[in-house]
């Protein structure tokens, strides 16, 4: 405000003092073009008429004695008409002459012209005509002295008029300009502060960014820290994976080989673990799996009220041992989405609820959302999220320090993959969350068509899988480890399958040749001895039968490069462990398609 | 009693400046007035337009050198455009005798000398370099003889308009008009 003020002053003095400028300036040039010339004219012209009548005396009286006397007063004529005659220069209109010196010079114009005539060689004059021009010329120049005197008393005045003009100009010239001067400093100041506390400014920002690279360094650090940790569970899941897929195969097919209750009942325990373990599997595949970017999203229309119901059944048991409700409210709508990847985010927060929950219940709903469509929710009356952990709680390994301490402890990736899932669909995630209150997860996503489950319900029926087999089909299996190459060989023979097991792309051309036989298709693990492929082998025995076998490739990576490559292949993938179902499901598939 | 003591007037015509180099105008009487110092200045014929007088080597009447206008004729000659104090016209063609030429042909040997015109104005000459600058007599004024009235015969005239420094107050005043006598100290 003040700097603005200044500038003002600063601008309005400037805008005097250039004015003033103007008017000194001015008032110099009229002090200088004022009278000189005028001046010059009349003395030039006073002396010259002088002269004139002068030497108009003198021959009148040389002429009495000498009659042929030289006749000199016509050469004063001739300069008496050259000086009047300067007139244009001497008294130009920007000169502002006096009116008087105006008539005079039209006076004497007509006095040397009316005279003229007389100053011809042969002109006779007579003593009154030379009388009569000199006291003409004589008159002439009394008045220019006259004018003279004015122009001189004039001038004098003019002069005092611009000296006390000069004077008042000065004066105001001095105040504006010293006022002008401590604006102008005044400002400076005020400007030099203000610089000051800019650079300051900067400077503190400096420090600032500085501050801000330095912690973005850590967080990249802690970045590449969580990068490390992932390659590490990726290489621990797929060792821990291949045993457990064998395990998986082995204890579906021991089951017809129990007969007493008592092995039923530690199989299905078994068979219970199992699952579990494969669960816990998935959930770090799932984030392998979203780190390599693979998952290819398939939206279908489906039936909420279908998956609220296997998600009940799958988590009831756990409900009733932590001694919660469980409550699933159905809704009978249906949801525009990928039906396994949504399957997954709710199964991670129902199991996350009940984890978290000492007492009380967990609720699944669902319901139309206020500005359109549905509006999935998970809530429990657990111990809530405080403010400062919402953020914190959809990062990877994090887990809530909790007093609870579930029992059934996870990976702490069931949020993160939750996050990063409905990232994936474009489901809009939110929590609510109190502290002792509970938790409370609302999805919204958008409605499906219930017409199009219905009429997919209709023509799919009971698709369960104990009655199926594959009568006579040839399907090879090149896998390195033997426990799972036999559990898949006994699996699929079980399902009337004929099998050839090879542990290598070699042994299964040479199994191939032995036997004469062409397989229906080919069961391939994507890692295999000797930096070989299942790829590779699949290209191999293709080669060789010269046929386009059906094939399909199986494997335990979950190192996002590995998934990717083995993607790339164009085969089709099965992650392991495999479930039977899901085996069987991909060869009824490929066999279809064979034939 | 007059003088044209007045500031150069703004109005001067720069462009189309020439200095018109007449100088092989002369006769014989010339070559010999003007080469040879010793030789004896002749008596005017005519009526005389100019005398130089003071300091002087060479004189034919008296102690004075006199000229009339046919011995200025047949002295070298050279010629300027410029626009004058004194006229509003953009320029005039001044030609005559380079000032340092007649100088040195009466053998002057002061470095001041005053100017005296028809009309009485007296001023003296002092601090101009003739040698540098072709101050002229002029006799004619755009191929005209000058008269009385038209400020001749013989005007001291300065090349303005190709010597710019030249205009100022001083120079003005030095330009005599209807000049007839010069006296050397």
């Amino acid at each position: 405000m003040f700097i603005a003020l200044t500038s003002v002053a600063a601008v309005v003095c400037s805008a005097v003092v250039v004015y003033l400028m103007v008017q000194i300036n001015r008032t110099r040039l009229v002090l200088q073009a004022d009278g000189v010339y005028e001046f010059n004219y009349i003395q030039q012209n006073d002396h010259n008429f002088d002269e004139f009548a002068l030497a108009l005396d003198e021959w009148r009286e040389a002429r009495r004695d000498d009659p042929d006397a030289p006749r000199d007063f016509r050469q004063r004529f001739d300069i008496v008409w050259s000086a009047l005659s300067l007139s244009e220069t001497q008294l130009g209109p920007s000169l502002r002459p006096l009116p008087e010196t105006r008539a005079l010079q039209a006076d004497g114009e007509a006095f040397l012209a009316k005279n003229e005539p007389l100053m011809e060689p042969d002109a006779e004059l007579d003593d009154e005509d030379l009388k009569r021009m000199a006291d003409e010329a004589r008159t002439l120049s009394r008045r220019v002295y006259q004018i003279g005197l004015t122009l001189y008393l004039r001038k004098g005045i003019l002069r005092d008029d611009v000296a006390a003009r000069m004077d008042r100009l000065t004066r105001a010239f001095w105040f504006f300009g010293t006022t002008l001067l401590l604006a102008g400093l005044t400002l400076y100041g005020l400007l030099t502060r203000a610089y000051r506390r800019a650079s300051a400014l900067v400077d503190q920002s400096n420090v600032t960014q500085a501050q801000l690279a330095t912690a973005l360094e850590e967080l990249t650090d802690g970045d590449i820290e969580r990068r490390k940790q992932n390659r590490f569970i990726a290489t621990a899941s797929h060792d821990l994976r291949q045993p457990l897929h064998a395990l998986g195969l082995n204890l579906v097919t021991l089951r017809g080989h129990v007969d007493t209750p008592l092995g039923e009942s530690i199989l299905e325990n078994a068979s219970r673990s199992t699952e579990s373990l494969n669960h816990l599997l998935g959930s770090v595949l799932d984030v392998s799996r979203l780190d390599a970017e693979v998952i290819e999203v398939k939206r279908a229309d489906l039936a909420l009220d279908e998956m609220f119901e296997q998600l009940h059944h799958t988590w009831q048991p756990e409900a009733n041992d932590r001694k919660l409700a469980f409550d699933v409210h159905l809704s009978g709508l249906a949801v525009n989405t990928d039906p396994v990847l949504f399957g997954r985010i709710l199964g991670n927060l129902v199991s996350n609820a009940l984890r978290y929950t000492e007492a009380g219940s967990v609720l699944l709903e669902a319901e139309r959302g206020t500005r359109g469509g549905v509006l999935v929710t998970v809530a429990d009356t657990g111990q809530g999220i405080p403010e400062r952990e919402r953020e914190a709680v959809f990062a990877e390994y994090y887990q809530m320090d909790t007093t609870v301490g579930a029992r059934t402890q996870g990976l702490g990736l069931g949020l993160s993959i939750v996050h990063r899932l409905a990232r994936l669909l474009d489901i809009q995630l939110e929590v609510q969350s109190s502290v002792g209150r509970g938790t409370r997860f609302e999805l919204l996503l958008p409605e499906g068509d219930m017409g199009v489950v219905e009429r997919r319900r209709s023509c799919a029926n009971s698709s369960a899988f104990d009655g199926v087999h594959f009568d006579g089909l040839k399907v090879l299996v090149i896998d390195d480890d033997r426990d799972i190459r036999d559990g898949t060989l006994r699996l699929l023979e079980q399902r009337a399958c004929r099998v050839i097991a090879a542990d290598s792309a070699d042994e299964a051309l040479a199994a191939i040749v032995d036997e004469e036989l062409v397989p229906d298709l080919i069961v391939a693990d994507y890692r295999l001895r000797d930096d070989r492929t299942g790829a590779d082998a699949i290209r191999a025995v293709r080669e060789e039968v010269n046929e386009n076998v059906p094939a399909m490739i199986v494997t335990g990576d979950t190192s996002p490069a590995r998934l990717r490559e083995a993607s790339a292949s164009g085969f089709r993938l099965l992650n392991k462990p495999v479930v039977p179902e899901e085996l069987f499901d991909a060869i009824g598939d490929l066999a279809d398609r064979g034939t | 009693m007059d003088s044209p003591f007045l500031p150069g007037r703004v109005r001067r015509r720069i462009a189309q400046r020439i200095v018109l180099l007449l100088a092989l105008l002369h006769g014989p009487g010339a070559e010999s007035l003007a080469d040879d110092a010793t030789a004896v200045l002749p008596p005017p014929e005519g009526p005389v337009l100019l005398v130089i007088r003071g300091a002087i080597a060479r004189t034919n009447v008296d102690d004075e050198a006199r000229f009339d206008r046919a011995m200025l004729h047949r002295l070298p000659r050279t010629g300027f455009e410029t626009a004058t104090p004194w006229s509003t016209a953009p320029s005039h063609t001044f030609e005559g005798v380079r000032l340092s030429v007649l100088l040195d042909l009466v053998g002057a040997s002061g470095t001041r000398f005053e100017a005296i015109g028809a009309d009485d104005y007296a001023i003296t000459f002092e601090g101009v370099d003739l040698e540098r600058y072709p101050v002229i007599l002029a006799d004619t004024q755009d191929g005209m003889p000058l008269t009385l009235r038209r400020l001749g015969p013989l005007r001291i005239m300065f090349p303005f308009d190709d010597y710019p420094e030249l205009l100022n107050q001083g120079n003005d005043a030095l330009s005599v008009w209807q000049l007839e006598v010069m006296e050397i100290r």
